[in-house]
């Protein structure tokens, strides 16, 4: 029968030496977390938590994405906002003109006068709803040309296609107006009503009248085409808005998981240091006596 | 008895006394010798024989002391419990190793990972689909696709790379394997002729033990030693060494198919533990089978780029093709190398010319959200790559505490103490003193009948 456990030599050094090892490999660990900020270096040191650190790190990318598309259709719209005003400014103009035109106390001669002012304004109209963004046609739908209406015809040359920015997993907004929604439709558009107004100050004064009710349609048009971009630039703000809340829901989440809490990392430190150091103060003393210190 | 008999006894214990201080100064001077066995002296007393002579008298003789052999303290049952311990530990430590270099091809979470390069691809993609008629937002896309393919390329390099690293770690085991069976061999021969000539073979013994616990490590063989004294060294059931006899293994195939077999008849070797079954099976079944998750990360990324952009159109109006080659991740590329000809436009080109419709661009980079998209494929790979190697290494770490206190015990029985060994010394020292002492007092007593009895009348 065994009486008591035997403790050899090689043992104690053994023992000590993998206890001196497993210590110093936890305090490696320890400066490594607080070296470079992070608990999980690899999938291993905790797979959940890895798995988690992707899908944040992909929710964010994607959400970096969204703001970058809600910027760009803001800037769109503000463009196309800014044309609108502008080309409104001179519709009222050209209404102006017409209504002068109607009053019968103007000559043929001024009527003319008034044709040709009409007709620089035309020419600035189609110049502005060819606004350019970008490259792109602002009211050209998804031309792939430069124009979107005929400089010298005023003739639509877009397409009905629409531009749209994805603002959400599964929300997208329409951040354009094509020609015909916002100048009417081909045939019966604002550069038409212009033409026809020309040449009616010039030779048909009586059909002015019918002009100006064209005239009037149009701006409303143009104002209604502004209310409905007003409308979207509102729902890419409260997108934007939304996007800013998540991201830095998600960030907060993602450094929860990744980063380490600095004050336990500090305190697992100190508390690995003093263990190492007792474990070091304990071989020492045990490993150096022996009866060979006692023997005279 | 006879007259000089009390000399011959306590010549007999000076000679036992230092024969047991030269045994205690071999444990001492080996107190560091890695496999030694401590040794002791039998000591037996040499009386009268125990059967008596029918003519002749010498009933009350005494013989003193006699060193019958040197014994070797070790304990068979646990030798053989630490040949299964370390068989286990040595495929566990193989197997974790070879998996924490698989890991290491996957750094995440990190900025540089893989799932961050998806991320830039499908925002790339984003990008062409608000700018779709921009070269330069074009360009970057097929550059971004690019380091994706690149990337996968390279995992898919690393894990070949290592899987050869594993099989020529096998080999060389194999190789050590082979050598060590024909040294156990020879020393089976050594051993056997020593005790034919009745000498000691306890450092030979030690030798063998040390070289069949590293076959232990290597293929787990369990070794068990013989009535007739030679080792007798099993895998899974058939010999590799019996007796002077070996048998060696050879690897055969490559990658799934490497294999270990006997090189005799070719069947395969069943292995217990080991190392070698360690290495084995992570270059036949783990490698491959990551590799094969690796290859579907590819594959699905090919595949759900590819069907939106073969539908789309590109910004001459033209149907576009695949935008990537290669299903696996070894063999996957960019086809697509000129920036026009990637298909952003879901719409048919009308009589104006192509259409500036990003819808298919879009779709792409919505496919970063998608539930059955690469990302997501990539994630569970990487989740289960991590579980894997934490139950590995928990396994590893676990085994690591059995074995060490296997051989904490062997060592318990077999090792030296050196305090045990300096008490003995005391104590032989003092045996050798009173021998001596009891040679002086028979000197003595002879002095006193030899040179002082019968002297009357002498002058």
């Amino acid at each position: 029968m065994q009486t008591a456990m035997r403790v050899t030599s090689l043992m104690m050094s053994g023992q000590s030496m993998a206890g001196l090892e497993a210590n110093q490999e936890r305090l490696a660990e320890i400066q490594r977390r607080m070296t470079t900020g992070k608990t999980i270096s690899k999938p291993s040191d905790d797979p959940a938590a890895t798995a988690s650190a992707l899908r944040l790190r992909s929710e964010l990318a994607q959400n970096r994405q969204y703001s970058r598309a809600i910027d760009d259709g803001k800037a769109w719209i503000n463009a196309s906002d800014s044309t609108l005003s502008s080309m409104a400014e001179q519709v009222r103009r050209a209404r102006e003109l017409v209504q002068q035109g109607i009053n019968g106390t103007s000559s043929q001669q001024s009527r003319n006068a008034m044709a040709t002012e009409l007709e620089g304004i035309r020419s600035s109209l189609v110049g502005l709803a060819n606004t350019t963004y970008l490259g792109r046609p602002l009211f050209g739908g998804t031309t792939s040309g430069a124009q979107a209406y005929d400089a010298a015809t005023g003739a639509y040359v877009g397409d009905s296609g629409t531009v749209s920015r994805q603002i959400g997993t599964t929300a997208s907004s329409r951040i354009d107006v094509t020609g015909p929604e916002a100048f009417g439709p081909a045939g019966a558009d604002l550069f038409t009503a212009l033409s026809t107004a020309i040449t009616d100050l010039r030779t048909a004064p009586g059909n002015l009248k019918a002009d100006l009710d064209a005239l009037a349609a149009a701006s409303t048009r143009i104002t209604t085409a502004q209310t409905d971009l007003g409308a979207r630039f509102n729902r890419l703000d409260a997108a934007a808005t939304r996007i800013e809340a998540t991201t830095g829901d998600l960030t907060a989440s993602l450094s929860g998981i990744e980063d380490i809490d600095l004050a336990r990392t500090i305190y697992d430190l100190n508390v690995a240091q003093l263990s190492y150091q007792s474990a070091l103060q304990a071989t020492a003393k045990v490993i150096q006596p022996s009866l060979l210190d006692f023997l005279r | 008895m006879g007259t000089f008999d009390g000399l011959s006894v306590a010549l007999s214990a000076l000679q036992a006394q230092r024969r047991m201080l030269d045994v205690a100064g071999q444990n001492i001077a080996n107190v560091n010798t890695e496999g030694y066995t401590r040794q002791r002296v039998n000591l037996q007393a040499v009386g009268a024989t125990t059967v008596k002579g029918v003519w002749t008298g010498s009933s009350n003789s005494l013989g003193g002391v006699q060193a019958v052999g040197i014994e070797r303290l070790r304990d068979a049952f646990l030798e053989v419990r630490g040949q299964a311990a370390h068989g286990a530990q040595g495929e566990l430590t193989a197997s974790q190793g070879v998996l924490s270099q698989i890991e290491q091809v996957f750094p995440e979470p990190s900025d540089s990972g893989f799932g961050e390069q998806l991320s830039a691809l499908w925002s790339a993609f984003q990008d062409v689909a608000n700018q779709p008629g921009d070269i330069g937002t074009r360009t970057a896309l097929l550059q971004r696709a690019s380091a994706v393919g690149d990337w996968l390329n390279a995992a898919s390099q690393q894990l070949t790379t290592l899987s050869v690293g594993a099989a020529a770690e096998a080999q060389s085991g194999v190789d050590e394997v082979n050598s060590l069976a024909q040294q156990v061999a020879d020393l089976n021969l050594a051993i056997g002729d020593a005790q034919h000539s009745g000498l000691s073979f306890n450092d030979l013994a030690d030798k063998r033990d040390v070289l069949t616990m590293r076959l232990a490590d290597l293929v787990g063989g369990q070794a068990g030693i013989g009535p007739d004294g030679a080792a007798r060294v099993m895998i899974g059931g058939t010999p590799l060494v019996a007796g002077t006899t070996v048998r060696q293994m050879q690897l055969t195939g490559g990658g799934a198919t490497l294999q270990l077999s006997w090189a005799q008849d070719g069947t395969p070797v069943q292995l217990t533990g080991g190392q070698i079954k360690g290495l084995v099976s992570s270059v036949a079944t783990a490698i491959p089978s990551w590799s094969a998750k690796l290859d579907s990360v590819a594959s699905s990324l090919a595949s759900q780029v590819n069907a939106l952009h073969s539908a789309a159109y590109d910004l001459d109006g033209n149907v576009g093709g695949p935008l990537f080659t290669g299903t696996t991740a070894a063999t996957i590329s960019v086809a697509v190398t000129d920036p026009r000809k990637v298909a952003a436009s879901s719409v048919a080109p009308g009589p104006g010319g192509p259409s500036l419709d990003s819808g298919a661009a879009q779709g792409m980079a919505s496919l970063g959200a998608s539930a059955t998209g690469a990302d997501v494929v990539y994630r569970a790979m990487v989740s289960d790559l991590g579980l894997a190697v934490e139950a590995v290494t928990r396994g590893a770490s676990t085994q690591q505490t059995v074995t060490d206190s296997i051989d904490s015990a062997r060592q318990s029985y077999a090792g030296v103490d050196i305090d045990e060994e300096m008490a003995n010394v005391v104590q032989y020292q003092r045996s050798y003193e009173a021998a001596a002492r009891v040679l002086t007092a028979v000197d003595a007593t002879l002095d006193q009948l030899i040179n002082r009895t019968g002297l009357v009348g002498r002058q």
